[in-house]
Order: C-alpha cells, then structure tokens, then sequence
C-alpha cells in the first residue's frame, strides 16, 4: 500500500495537536478539533481499507467510534490547562480502551481495565492532584499556575511524535500482511478439555441429555472432522460441538497465567507488596527530635547526667 | 758532605729492582687502607654533620685519617720491592664470548704509584692540620662541610693514583672534580663562588669526554682498560687497528684533552684563576699540589701510548710552552696575590706539559714534586695573610709584612717558596726546571729550540712576579689596610691577626720540604747511564715509560738504549757549544738573577716607577694596549663568553621556548584540552530538565527504530561504499534478508 | 472465536495504538506539572495494553491478555510510589513544575 498518504494524514494530525497546545481562541480550538477528528478517520480508514475486512458493519463501526473517542480524548487531556480536567479525559480513555478490548473479546480485560484504573489510579490522582493543585495567586483562584497553562517547547515535542507515528504506521501498514495468523487455533479447545466441570456444564447446556462422559481418544474427549470438533458418547452419540461451549475469556486468561506464567504472579505479588512497602515509607513525616529524644531513642535511656565528660 | 748525602741516599733510596729477577712478592693486602681511610674520613664527618657537632672534632678525625694514609704509604714505600697489583674487590666484570671488559677495584703499586702517594698524603695531612686553625672562624657552621669535602677529594685522588685501570682513574678524575666544585663553592652564598664552582666544574666536563672517549678506544684497540696489559699489548704489537687506525691516532689527543682539562692549560685553563674564591687551604691542596698534577700522572701513565702517533707529543709540548708564557704575562700585572699564584700555577704546569713533550718524564714528575711543596708554601702563605688581614690580597695595600710581630715565619717561608718558584740557584725548583729545560734543547722535534728560549725567557718573567709579589708585600715600608671581611669592625683600629701554632707549623715543615726536595736530585742512583737522582729511578722503575724511545730513563727492554747512547746517536743539542745541562745551570741562574733584578728595581727601591711606567704605556697609543691586556688577562674569558656561552646561550633560549610553547603548549596541554573542549561540547546536554533528557531518550528510541527500520538500505549502501569485503557481504545480506 | 481477523483490521488496531502512545509522548515533553506528566505515561500504557491485546487475539494466544495483566499491576505500583514522591517533592518545593527540579544537572 502506498504510504504517502498515511504519512499526510499524520502530518495533518501533528499539526492539529500542535495547533491545540498554544493557546487560541475556542473557535479555532473547535475548528482544529473537527480537523483532527476528521484526520483521525481518514487515517483509521485508509489503513482498514474497507470495513468488509471486518466482516460486519457495526463491528467497524464500533471500532472507528472508540478509536476516535480514544484519541480525541487523549489530545483533550494534554492541551487541557486544568490538571482535573485531563485526569478525568484519561478516564474517557480508559473507557474508550476498554470498549476496544471488548470488540476484541478480551472482556475479562476490559472490564479489570476500568476497575483498575479509573477505580484505583486514577481516583489516586485525583487525590494528589486536589491535594497539590493550588492558584498561583489567591486573590484570583480560579487560573492555573504557569506550569499549567502554558506548554514547554510544544514544536519539538509534536515533530518528535510526528516521526514516531509515521514509523509506526508505515511499520504497521507496510509489514503486518507478512504476519503469519494462527487460523484453527485448537488451544481452546485444549483448555476445555482441562476444565470437566464447565465442559460437563456447557454440554449439558448445549444438549441435556447427552450421556456424560464422552469416550477418550487419543488422550483426547474432543475430536476434529470436517464440520468441526465432536465429542462421542459412550452410546455411541455424536455431539457437534460449536462455540457456545468454549470457556469464557475470563477462564481462558486464567488457565492461561496460572498453567503458563506461575512465577510471573508470585513476582507480581511481590512487585505490590514493595510498592505498599515504598509507600509507606516515603509518606512518613521526619520529626526534629531533641538531642535527649535521640539519646533516649537510641541507648534506651538518658545517660546525660550520669556519663559526665569523657 | 758528600758521604753524608751517600748515606742518607742509601737508606731512602730504592734500588731498581731488575725484571728478570723475580723475587718473592711481599704480601702488601694491608695497603687497601690507604684508599679506606679517606672514606672513613668521609664517614665519620658526615656522622658529625648529621649529629650537629659544634667542636673541632672533624679537622682532628681528618687529620687522624689522612695521617695514618700517610704513615701507612711510608710503610709501603719501605716494603716495596717490584710492582704488584692489589685485589681488593671485584667491580665490573662483564663477559661475552669474544671479549671482556674487566675493571676490578685493585690497586696497582709501582714507584710512579709511591712517588705521587707521598707528596698526596702528606701534603693532605699538613695542609688539613693548617685548615684546623685557618677555618677555625666557621666551627659549627661550614667547618663539617668543608673536612667532608676534603676528605672526600683524598679518597678521589688515592683512587686515580692507586687505581690499577683506567676505570678507577676514571673514577678518581670525577670524583677530583666533584670535590673541586664542592670545595670551590664552599661559601656558597657568595654568587662569585657559586660561579667560580660552577666555572671549574663545566671546564672539566669538557676534558673529562676526552678521557671517557680514550677509555672506550682504548678498550676497543687492545680490549683492556689495565694499565699492564696494555703495555703487553702495545709491546707485542698485537693491538687491533681497525676503525681504519684513525681511531688509534686519536687516543693520545683524547688524553691530552683530558689533561689540558684537568691541569688547567690552554684553552682550558680558564677556571683556574676563579677557583681562587674557594678557602685558601683548598687552593693549596687541590689547585697547587694534587688535582691539577692528576693530567701529569695520566700522561706519564700512559706514555706509551702517546707513541700512537707521532705529532702527539709535540702538541703537549706547544701547549705547554704557550701555556707557560701566556699565564707569565698575565700574572705580571695582576694585584691580587692568590691569583698571581693562580697563574703561577697555571705557568708552572706548562712546564711540565713542556717536560712531558719533550720526552722527560722524569723531568716532568719531578718538577711536579717540587712544585707541589713550594708552590703548596706560597697558597698557605697567602692564605696566612689574607686570615690575619681580614681578607686583604691586593699587594698594593699590603707592605713591610717581615719587620711585624709575628709574621716572620709567614714573611720567611714565603721567601723560600719564592726562591725556589723563581728558579734561585740550588734550589729545589733551580734543579727541576733545569731538567725540563735542558731536555728542550736536546730531543729533536718541530721548533722544540724554540720552546726551549721562550721556556727561558718565561723563567725569567717568573721571578719576576714572583719576588714583586714578595718585594711588595713582604718588604718596604710597614703598611696594611685590612680587607673586606671586617665584619662591621672600625679600620683605624684594626690590628691584624697573626697566624699561631699550627699555621706556623705546617709552614715550616712545608718550607723545608720544599728546600729538602732539592735533595733526590744528588742521591746517586743504582741505574747505569741514569741521570737524576732518586725520582728518575722512581720514574725508572714504573713500567709506564716502557717502549717509549728516547726517554731520559733507559726504557726496560734491553736492547734500548740509555741515556748515554741517545746522546751519542742523536745529534746532539748543544747549546753554545756546552752539555745542556751544565749550560742550563748558567743561564737560568743568570736569568733568574735578571728577573730578581728588574723586581728589586721597581717593587723596592723605586715602587713609584713601576707606576710612572705604567702610566707611560697607558698614555702613548701605540703601547696602551700591553698594560690594559695583561690586567684583564688577555680578554680571554671575555672572548669565551661570546664565542662559546653567549650561543649556547641562545640556543638554550630558543629550545627552552620551544619546549615551553610547542611540546608543553601544542602536545601535551593541546591534548589534554581536547577532553576538555568535547566535554564542554556536551555539557549542555545536562540541564537539570527531565524532559530534556526525556526528548534525548525518545529521540535516542526512534533514531534506533529508523535504523533498524532501513538496515537493507544501509547495508547496501555501505556495501557501494565498500566493494571489497565478500564474506561481510553475505553476512549483512543475511541480516536484510531476515528483516 | 476460532477464526482470527483480517491482518488489515490488526494494522488499524496497532495504528490506533501508535497513536495513543505517540500523544502520550506529547504529552509527556509538552506538560509541565509532574502529575499530569505522570499520566500521560499512563496514557502511553494504555496504547502498549491494546497493541498487546489485539496481537494476542490475532495470533490466537492468550499471552498477550496475560502480558497486559502484569503492566497493570506495575502501572499501579508505579503510580503509587510515583505519587508518593510527587507530594514530598510538593512538600520540598512547593510547586509540582518541572523546571523547579533542576539539580539534577551537574
């Protein structure tokens, strides 16, 4: 695919953002915010080509919506002057992000996505920011500090970026055709087998009276024909199995981090009980002990008057 | 009287001991000691400066020393019998399979070895016993510093006479002429002396390459430095002449340089005058009796190989000549006494450069023998003079010293000192400068006659200055005036100091030495066809004068011939029709009488005409040049300074700037500048922004993307670059490819 | 969910994920004040966590899900001891601007 166009599409957006970071009237700031949405579009659609590659409308559709949700919001929160303001645009991103996941059927992430962060950090940002967050001049309590409104450098910042997404995109749009894909993936069907009681569950769900449990084949209860996978009864029935009975994302990213990355969570573990450690730490308030406190503190008593000189 | 002489002669005489009898050598181990106790001296002084010794105890344990040295070089003298090498310890030793270079620490004793020991030692002992009251007015401050420095200079000049080869010559020589410089520049605050020091020092720098560059050829010619198989080398004719043979035409020049340095000839006699800064008793000891006579002892050590080439000999006896007159013309109009007796000095070598030219060794030694007695006398007295007058030497303010109370002796020894430097007529100094100038006449050699008048005419001019200095200083009219060291002292009340006992003593003993030398010359030797005494048989008996022709000592092989056939085979030199040496005594005593004469003349009975012809010569253009030229002493340091100094003066002046700005400014400091500048470059990378280093570490981020990015272009950009490399080619193109 | 997507739809994914990461980075050098400079670092992790995502489900490999778990968990961990050091610094300085850091220049 030709890459010139993506790389003005880029160019189009760096100068939109760049146009946001100075300060401007709204209208130009509207104006610029309409172009850049616009620009947005142009590139997400030149780069997906048709929306039948999706293979149904509303799922492009929904992906063109949060991607430009995404990003409008994040442009917002780096120009916006008050700090609030942008914690609040990240969380638009955050909800944005999620929603792509879920088109991406990684619900078990979405959601662990917004609780997360627009549960957790976030509202910890928040705090902090109500807690530094003060006027430069008391006397007009309602304008940002300096270092707030306005942007270091914002032209060396925006061509820096600019490079990066053209390389990304032109990456991206040049390479990934080469990408080899794993069609007819059969590791979850592997991770039904390991799951008995959700496979007995879902088949039951699937048909109630199938006569539990299947026969072993290969070490295997589910096997591959032309139509798909099958599971035989010991009666000799024949279930054709189809996508109702596989494990949910939640299970399957489960099955997936304790069979695979076991340590991985042990150190995670670990990672977050530092971080509580550090923290601690840190917020602790340095009091001035007099010389007698620190004497006391140390030897466990005061031996002032009975040391003398030495 | 005469049998008296004969029997005296026989118990200090030696008899030469013929070579085919070999007799049982005496064990003579002990003699080592004569060379340790100077440096036990050394040892102990620097012990007294270390512990900070206010007391004379430094002059009494150099005294003590030096005297032992000097008893025990009379035991040796007692039991000598042949020649004989002392090992004392092994030094350098270096071996290859063909060749060696073998210099041991061994002592090689002969009689040319004893002859100079005696005079060494027991002019050292006198002459420290009259430092021990001379310097008596620096105890506690420089009196450590200067018994250190003597003893060090003893130890250095037994070493270069005793030594067995040219090494430990070499090792005496330097260390001669560190004690010089250390003892010159005694009274270091003074800048004349530092420079005088300093003077003495270079001068003999420029000798002493001459000796090292002898040594080397002489190794690289006969493959030894040791005196005696040299001689075996050179006698059996088996020395290697390669290096074209130039090279061995130039080892008896090197030497001459090397003595011309030392002794203090021309040109290079230059320090010698300015060595006169140092104290009285170093000038004595050192630039009278025994450095300066260390160029002698080395020419008659290796006389034979002076034989190399046959204008080499006669060069030592031109320089000397010359030497001889010039030092006489300038010491004529010179007003301080010590330097007259500089020159007096210089002169006086000449004269026996001039023997050893004209091949007498004997001659040579001997005059080196008195010279060092009277001349010895005559420092000590004006060393006596210029202690009690607080520094006065100039013989214009110095008048009638022999009619005061207690300068007698000073007045008396001076005069024997004088008597027998002017050549007085049975003097020691009348019989050995008779030799000399009696020899002139009879070798053969380019324009020796010659040498031989001036010789004579110079005698003359010497006895001259010598008794103006004596006729002025010493007799006349009662006058002095006291000097510059008169340490804030008002001059109308000066007294002068008058020398006591030990001062006296050593002058005494000196002064008869001095008479007393003239003895050796009647003592009859044991040698056929010798003529003069005990030194020519102490000359006689050293193997240093083998296979030299013509030598006024029958040489040791037998089919030379003695003195007696050279006459006859020779053309004989007469002069006026007489035998030389019954002439010479003539016309040097009527010489002699001259010089006195024209002394007597303007320095006692009518002072006021030397001056009123002085003036004369100043007034008329024609003749101003001759008084004004001899006073600045022919301008001859002052052509050295332009010629020789004021070069390398700038040429110093040019590398010092050009190390200073081109190796130190441009190399080194240019170079370590450049960590400097592109540290400057690239402190403005850390500005204290974190997003400064943020952009830096983004950029650093994409610049490695776009790299990996558009590695096939690189690479084949880099492979257009560079065609040569095949096997990096399939290389790199593995790596686009797996891009 | 057996079949993958079209690579075209995964490039629009990972484009959009550029594109989030890239006005992070904006963000980051533009911004002055410390906290918001900290969120867009968070904003950078939310274009890392979709890359991750839409290649893992690409691929058909649940990794890529399990990956974005752990840059949660450090993302919070970071963000409290980042927090934690924002308000001492406010304490030290008073002010949450960046240029007011400076020795950290030699």
């Amino acid at each position: 695919m030709d890459l010139l166009l993506p790389y003005i599409a880029c160019l189009t957006l760096a100068l939109t953002i760049y146009a946001a970071l100075r300060p401007a009237p709204p209208t130009v700031q509207v104006a610029m915010v309409v172009i850049g949405v616009a620009a947005t579009g142009w590139l997400l659609g030149i780069i997906t080509g048709s929306l039948a590659s999706f293979g149904e409308v509303s799922h492009g559709v929904f992906f063109v919506l949060f991607s430009l949700c995404a990003v409008a919001a994040a442009i917002r929160m780096i120009t916006h002057e008050r700090p609030i303001y942008s914690a609040l645009h990240f969380v638009l991103v955050v909800i944005a992000t999620a929603g792509l996941l879920l088109m991406l059927e990684a619900e078990f992430m979405a959601f662990a996505l917004i609780i997360v962060y627009a549960g957790a950090i976030l509202i910890t940002y928040m705090f902090v920011l109500m807690l530094a967050n003060q006027a430069e001049n008391p006397d007009e309590p309602y304008t940002q500090a300096i270092y707030d409104r306005v942007p270091r450098e914002p032209a060396a910042a925006v061509a820096i970026g600019f490079l990066l997404l053209c390389l990304i995109s032109g990456t991206v749009i040049g390479g990934t055709p080469d990408l080899q894909t794993n069609a007819n993936s059969q590791s979850q069907w592997i991770v039904l087998e390991e799951l008995p009681v959700q496979f007995k569950t879902n088949v039951k769900i699937l048909s109630p009276d199938f006569a539990w449990p299947p026969i072993t084949e290969n070490e295997t209860m589910i096997q591959f024909g032309m139509d798909g996978a099958f599971i035989v009864s010991q009666d000799g029935e024949v279930l054709q199995l189809d996508t109702s009975v596989l494990p949910t994302n939640t299970q399957m990213v489960g099955w997936s981090l304790v069979n695979d990355f076991p340590v991985t969570i042990e150190l995670a573990g670990v990672i977050l009980l530092m971080a509580m450690f550090g923290a601690a730490v840190l917020a602790r308030r340095a009091i001035e002990l007099t010389e007698r406190e620190k004497r006391i503190a140390i030897l466990g008593e005061d031996t002032e008057e009975a040391g003398g000189d030495a | 009287m005469i049998e008296a002489i004969a029997i005296l002669s026989k118990l200090i005489a030696m008899p030469a001991v013929p070579t085919a009898e070999v007799l049982h050598a005496v064990d003579l181990s002990w003699a080592g000691f004569i060379v340790w106790m100077p440096l036990v001296s050394l040892v102990l002084c620097g012990l007294c400066a270390a512990f900070k010794v206010k007391t004379k105890a430094p002059a009494i344990i150099t005294v003590i020393c030096l005297a032992t040295s000097f008893i025990l070089t009379l035991i040796l003298w007692n039991s000598y019998t042949q020649p004989q090498t002392i090992h004392l310890f092994d030094w350098l030793q270096v071996h290859w399979e063909d060749g060696s270079f073998v210099a041991n620490f061994a002592l090689y004793i002969d009689s040319l070895t004893l002859l100079w020991m005696l005079f060494v030692t027991g002019l050292g002992t006198l002459i420290a016993v009259y430092a021990s009251e001379y310097m008596e007015h620096d105890v506690g401050k420089g009196y450590t510093r200067f018994f250190a420095g003597v003893s060090v200079f003893l130890f250095a000049m037994t070493c270069l006479v005793m030594g067995d080869n040219l090494l430990m010559l070499y090792l005496g020589w330097e260390g001669v002429g560190f004690a010089s410089y250390w003892l010159i520049g005694y009274f270091y605050q003074k800048p004349a002396a530092v420079a005088a020091a300093k003077k003495a020092f270079i001068v003999n720098r420029i000798g002493d390459v001459g000796l090292a560059l002898a040594i080397y050829l002489i190794w690289s010619t006969f493959g030894t430095v040791q005196y005696d198989e040299i001689t075996t080398v050179l006698q059996s004719n088996s020395y290697d002449a390669s290096f074209g043979g130039w090279t061995v035409h130039a080892i008896p020049y090197l030497l001459m340089l090397a003595a011309f340095g030392k002794s203090a000839q021309l040109p290079l006699y230059v320090w010698l005058p300015d060595a006169m800064e140092g104290p009285t008793p170093v000038s004595a000891l050192i630039h009278a009796a025994t450095m300066v006579t260390a160029g002698i002892y080395l020419i008659i050590r290796t006389y034979p190989l002076f034989m190399l080439d046959e204008y080499a000999l006669p060069t030592v006896a031109w320089v000397g000549g010359l030497t001889a007159f010039f030092a006489a013309t300038i010491g004529m109009a010179q007003y301080d006494i010590k330097r007259i007796m500089a020159y007096s000095t210089i002169s006086q070598l000449g004269y026996m450069f001039l023997g050893l030219g004209v091949i007498t060794s004997y001659g040579a030694a001997y005059h080196v023998f008195t010279h060092a007695f009277f001349k010895a006398v005559l420092f000590l007295t004006c060393g006596a003079i210029m202690h009690g007058f607080a520094g006065q030497l100039d013989l214009r303010r110095l008048s009638g010293l022999r009619k005061m109370k207690g300068w007698k002796i000073v007045s008396y020894t001076m005069l024997v000192g004088c008597l027998c430097l002017a050549g007085f007529p049975f003097t020691s100094g009348y019989f050995s400068k008779d030799a000399i100038l009696a020899e002139a006449f009879v070798t053969q050699g380019p324009g020796f006659q010659f040498l031989g008048w001036l010789a004579i005419f110079t005698a003359g001019l010497t006895a001259y200055y010598t008794f103006r200095v004596w006729f002025r200083v010493c007799a006349g009219p009662v006058h002095f005036e006291p000097g510059d060291e008169l340490h804030g002292d008002d001059p109308a009340t000066f007294k002068p100091h008058a020398p006591r006992f030990a001062i006296n003593f050593v002058l005494i003993t000196i002064a008869l030495g001095a008479l007393l030398a003239a003895l050796p010359y009647f003592v009859p030797n044991e040698t056929e066809h010798l003529h003069g005494g005990w030194i020519a048989e102490m000359i006689h008996d050293s193997p240093a004068t083998a296979g030299v022709p013509g030598n006024n000592v029958a040489a040791h092989a037998p089919h030379v011939e003695a003195h007696g056939t050279i006459a006859h085979d020779l053309p004989h030199g007469d002069i006026l029709g007489m035998d030389p040496h019954k002439a010479m005594y003539y016309i040097s005593a009527v010489v002699g009488f001259i010089g006195i004469g024209f002394a007597l003349f303007f320095h006692l009975f009518f002072r006021s005409s030397a001056d009123k012809l002085r003036s004369k010569l100043l007034a008329s253009r024609a003749t101003r040049w001759l008084p004004t030229s001899m006073e600045n002493k022919w301008y001859v340091d002052e052509i050295y300074i332009a010629l020789i100094r004021s070069p390398l003066w700038v040429l110093g002046k040019f590398f010092s700037l050009f190390d200073k700005y081109l190796i130190d400014g441009a190399l080194v400091n240019g170079i370590a500048s450049l960590p400097r500048t592109a540290a400057r470059w690239f402190s403005p990378l850390h500005n204290g922004s974190l997003q400064s280093y943020a952009i830096s570490m983004i950029g650093g981020a994409v610049l490695i993307v776009l790299l990996m990015l558009f590695m096939p272009e690189i690479v084949e950009l880099m492979q257009s670059l560079n065609p040569q490399s095949t096997n990096a080619e399939q290389v790199v193109v593995t790596i686009g490819e797996a891009q | 969910m057996i079949l993958s997507f079209a690579p075209s739809a995964l490039a629009g994914y990972l484009v959009v994920s550029g594109l989030l990461l890239t006005i992070g980075i904006i963000g980051f050098l533009v911004r002055r004040n410390l906290i918001v400079m900290f969120l867009c670092t968070e904003l950078m992790f939310q274009g890392a966590a979709i890359a991750f995502v839409a290649v893992g489900r690409y691929l058909l490999d649940y990794s890529g899900q399990v990956m974005v778990i752990f840059i949660l968990t450090v993302a919070a961990a970071e963000a409290a001891l980042a927090l934690a050091l924002v308000v001492l610094l406010h304490r030290q300085k008073d002010t949450l601007d960046a240029d007011a850091y400076g020795e950290l220049k030699e």
